[in-house]
């Protein structure tokens, strides 16, 4: 009853204000906000302090509440009422709550109202930054834009600048409003959808902590990010689906409310959040992410295997580096879950249930309590494989190589950390690793497409191309990062202009119409020779050779198949020894080349 | 480079008293009861000055630790001096030195330098000390946590090779030259460790007291590291802050403005625990939140000014 007073009052107060002409009666401060950045930071600041305040300095917690109340209204209520009044009217509820709370020395309630309005004003700005694009205000929507949360810093990754640069290409025609706003949509949502995980997460953790007073604030972040995120849920799993994840919500949040355990209500909102991404992925980046999953998961085994010998663990940071591309695989597979789900869910599930297994395998054998074999780790990487490949889509299988730039990016990082640690063991198996990515990956179609890149790359890989090092030369000679950095940023431009060549020949009609012109380019050649020859037994006397010369241009037909498949079968079993069996097969060629020509120039000239 | 020249000279001045300290233990045959029932106030006065200039080698460290960590040609200083774990520890971000003690013994991948000194001097490694006696080295009657006698050959050790990485570091430093992507790269590495920093904080004596996990920041609370790193990253700020001034003013004082107000939370707690409050672990746990939560969204506005600029981040 008093909450509902003092929303009310609230309510009532911010028109009275906003009618006012948008100020805070005797405040003098400017009505119309000039940074809301600045403000919404204010306001938080104050809050927590509030409730940091709350046990020891009560009337000081009370005053720092009504600061944050007085700047909301001043800088940021007009705007936020105008444009989103579900937030408006959560952030008012938020502050009543915040009130209430401090009256009644209540921390729990104090921190709910501090997620409560924090995630209110987020969303309010989210909105605000949507209105002003669909009005063309793009000015008005980089302001907002900054009062945004991001993805936290990690080795792998920065927090995304999609947005800011959707905004900024906008008002330069670089981009259409259109593109723009999926820009600010996909990073907006991923990034909420990434907060929402954490807080989950965090919820998780205080409760099994006991951390009543974190459980308060983690709970209402959750409501708070899921309303941001809500719009897209029912877009994808329709409206029934959001009422009950609404329902389950409403659950978790009295669960968590009565000092109950929450962790089996945590479990049934995961599962029902399963599969489900909010900023969904455009087809170009299913692809990559595809590509990296199976890429990743590759060199998963042959990490391990370098790592452990007779079950012990021989170059710990091999185990490092699986654990690490098995986490990647983890997070590629997740951002494909849904998609898969739809095509097999049964599938979809053992997919996640076995990295899941793997992930846990590889870090007991990381925290050395249970070493795992070698074989063990292979098998559970083969089965995860395959299941895949049966359930992706055949158009991601068939582009694998897009995820290679990113797997290729991710092990070059890992030399580079390990050089900056003096680890030049590490940093050389790091490079060899890169190499075999891209031996495996995009080589035999930049051989095909784009050969001129194959000596830049290899120069830069190896022992140097102009006035850069090759790594190989640096690591052994132990050169300092710096170097080995100018290096590699050669080596990513070289890779990135590569990758693009062969980028557009990976349509299935590309593929065709290049293999279509090797064929008929040697098939005219044999047309040719066959002619000659046939020319030359023109004359009657030789009319009975004319047969045979048939039959053993059918027979050869036979044998190039044969050879075709003897070669492949070779090729596939020796892959694993890359160049090596390159220059092998190249020496039989040319020995071949120059026994056939020898027996030519013996039959031809010499015997004529 | 000012920062740089403090850590040498502490670290030189603490390997100094580290041999004073080894030379009197030789002389009694490392017979320490013989040491301190004959040189009491000699061997209070040595260890004295070793953990002051423990104390004073510490800030000079944390001030510019935000670039020295943040720029990746220097990083790997970092993970020897203050941040780098033992390879019992854990496999990543191991130390990359084995360190050799003056009696043959070697420690293999021991810890950084900070660690080791902060646990032979204040003995939270009962094997770095003599335990068998209790010295009142400040003289106050009573053997208060921390007043240890470190094992001599330990020590000296220890101050050896850190006197010998900070020299190393000052070289390289004045070799370094700044660029705007190392600037921008030490903000965005830096800033978002918060949450990492609290759970070191949460775990030391501060918090948990007696019950505390860790051996480590005994001597210094976990807090004057933070605003230390972050006032080392507002100088960084101070040299990057106009280029992006001329693209967006308001963002670049947004982020100085956020930048000052994290520095000044974790300031108002230190003087909180200096002036004797004790926070809960999970105290300690929300702060830590709340700082978090700030730095990453300092960091995120840094990089996207960065990206406007195309100053490339090297994560």
């Amino acid at each position: 009853m008093q909450t509902r007073k003092i929303v009310l009052q609230t309510i009532l107060l911010s028109i009275v204000f906003l009618i006012a002409g948008n100020g805070f009666p005797g405040s003098g401060i400017a009505a119309r906000p000039h940074d809301p950045v600045l403000a919404a930071e204010s306001v938080r600041s104050s809050l927590s302090d509030a409730l940091h305040l709350l046990s020891s300095q009560p009337a000081r917690s009370k005053n720092k509440i009504d600061e944050a109340l007085k700047r909301y209204r001043t800088d940021l209520a007009a705007d936020i009422a105008a444009a989103d009044a579900s937030s408006s009217s959560r952030i008012d509820e938020g502050f009543a709550l915040a009130q209430e709370a401090a009256a009644n020395h209540d921390k729990r309630r104090l921190a709910e109202a501090k997620s409560q309005i924090w995630t209110g004003i987020l969303g309010a700005s989210y909105t605000i930054v949507h209105q002003s694009m669909d009005h063309g205000d793009a000015d008005k929507a980089e302001e907002w834009l900054k009062l945004r949360e991001y993805r936290k810093t990690t080795r792998f990754s920065l927090p995304s600048t999609d947005a800011t640069l959707a905004v900024s290409n906008y008002k330069q025609g670089i981009v259409s409003k259109e593109e723009a706003v999926t820009l600010i949509d996909s990073d907006l949502l991923d990034t909420y959808q990434g907060r929402l995980q954490k807080a989950v997460q965090d919820l998780r953790d205080a409760s099994a902590k006991g951390f009543t007073v974190r459980m308060a604030e983690n709970i209402a972040l959750i409501e708070g990010y899921f309303h941001i995120l809500a719009p897209a849920f029912q877009e994808q799993a329709g409206e029934q689906n959001l009422n009950a994840l609404n329902a389950m919500m409403k659950e978790l949040g009295a669960t968590v409310r009565s000092g109950k355990d929450p962790a089996q209500k945590l479990e049934q909102l995961e599962k029902a959040l399963q599969g489900f991404r909010a900023a969904p992925l455009s087809q170009e980046e299913k692809t990559r992410r595809a590509g990296q999953l199976m890429r990743f998961l590759s060199l998963v085994p042959v990490e391990y295997g370098r790592g452990v010998r007779n079950g012990h663990i021989v170059r710990d940071f091999e185990i490092v580096e699986a654990v690490t591309f098995t986490e990647a695989a983890s997070v590629a597979f997740t951002d494909l879950q849904s998609d898969l789900q739809k095509i097999d869910g049964e599938k979809s599930a053992k997919v996640r249930q076995r990295l899941d297994e793997l992930k846990a395998l590889l870090n007991r054998a990381n925290q050395q309590t249970e070493i795992a074999s070698p074989k063990t780790v292979e098998s559970a990487v083969d089965e995860i494989s395959k299941l895949l490949n049966e359930v992706m889509p055949s158009e991601w299988l068939k582009q694998l190589s897009a995820g290679d730039l990113d797997a290729i990016a991710a092990v070059l990082d890992q030399m580079e950390a390990a050089v900056a640690q003096n680890d030049y063991v590490a940093a050389e198996s790091a490079r060899l690793q890169t190499y075999a990515i891209l031996e495996a990956g995009p080589e035999p179609k930049l051989v095909a497409f784009a050969p001129q890149f194959i000596p830049r790359l290899e120069g830069l890989f190896w022992y140097g191309l102009g006035e850069y090092k090759g790594l190989a030369q640096l690591i052994q000679n132990q050169a300092e990062l710096a170097d080995i950095r100018k290096t590699r940023q050669e080596l990513d431009k070289e890779l990135a202009n590569a990758l693009e060549a062969i980028g557009g020949n990976d349509s299935p009609h590309a593929v065709l119409i290049n293999s279509a012109i090797i064929v008929f380019r040697e098939g005219l050649e044999a047309v040719l020779i066959l002619a000659a020859l046939l020319a030359g037994l023109q004359r009657s006397e030789y009319a009975h050779l004319r047969r045979p010369l048939w039959w053993g241009s059918i027979a050869s037909l036979l044998a190039t198949a044969a050879t075709w498949i003897l070669a492949r079968e070779l090729l596939l079993t020796l892959a694993r020894y890359g160049e090596r069996v390159e220059a092998v097969v190249s020496l039989m060629a040319v020995i071949l080349l120059l026994l056939i020509t020898n027996w030519f120039f013996h039959q031809s000239y010499w015997t004529d | 480079m000012e920062k740089s020249t403090e850590l040498r000279d502490h670290t030189a001045s603490l390997k100094q008293h580290a041999d004073e300290y080894y030379e009197l233990a030789k002389t009694y045959q490392f017979d320490y009861n013989a040491l301190w029932t004959k040189e009491q106030q000699k061997v209070r006065d040595i260890l004295q000055k070793a953990k002051s200039d423990f104390l004073a080698a510490n800030p000079a460290y944390e001030l510019m630790e935000g670039i020295v960590a943040g720029v990746p040609s220097l990083a790997h200083y970092d993970i020897d001096i203050d941040a780098g774990i033992s390879a019992e520890e854990g496999t990543e971000d191991v130390v990359s030195f084995d360190l050799k003690l003056p009696d043959g013994k070697t420690l293999e991948k021991p810890g950084n330098y900070f660690y080791l000194a902060e646990l032979t001097l204040w003995g939270t490694n009962p094997e770095w000390i003599i335990p068998q006696i209790k010295p009142d080295l400040d003289g106050n009657g009573q053997v208060d946590f921390g007043e240890v006698l470190p094992d001599a050959n330990v020590l000296k050790g220890i101050s050896d090779a850190f006197a010998g990485i900070s020299a190393q570091l000052l070289e390289d430093a004045k070799k370094w030259k700044p660029t705007p992507s190392d600037a921008f790269t030490a903000l965005v590495v830096m800033i978002p460790t918060m949450e990492e920093y609290f759970q070191a904080w949460k775990e030391s004596r501060f918090v948990s007291g007696d019950q505390a996990e860790s051996k480590q920041f005994v001597a210094v609370s976990r807090l004057q590291d933070i605003t230390d790193i972050l006032a080392g990253l507002q100088v960084v700020y101070k040299h990057v802050r106009p280029m992006i001034d001329k693209i967006d003013a308001n963002q670049a004082n947004q982020i100085e403005t956020d930048l000052s107000g994290l520095r000044t939370f974790v300031s108002e707690i230190l003087t909180k625990e200096k002036a004797g409050n004790r926070f809960t672990a999970e105290d300690a746990d929300m702060l830590g939140a709340e700082a978090q939560n700030r730095a990453t969204a300092i960091a995120g506005q840094v990089t996207q000014a960065a990206a406007k600029l195309n100053v490339k981040i090297e994560v």
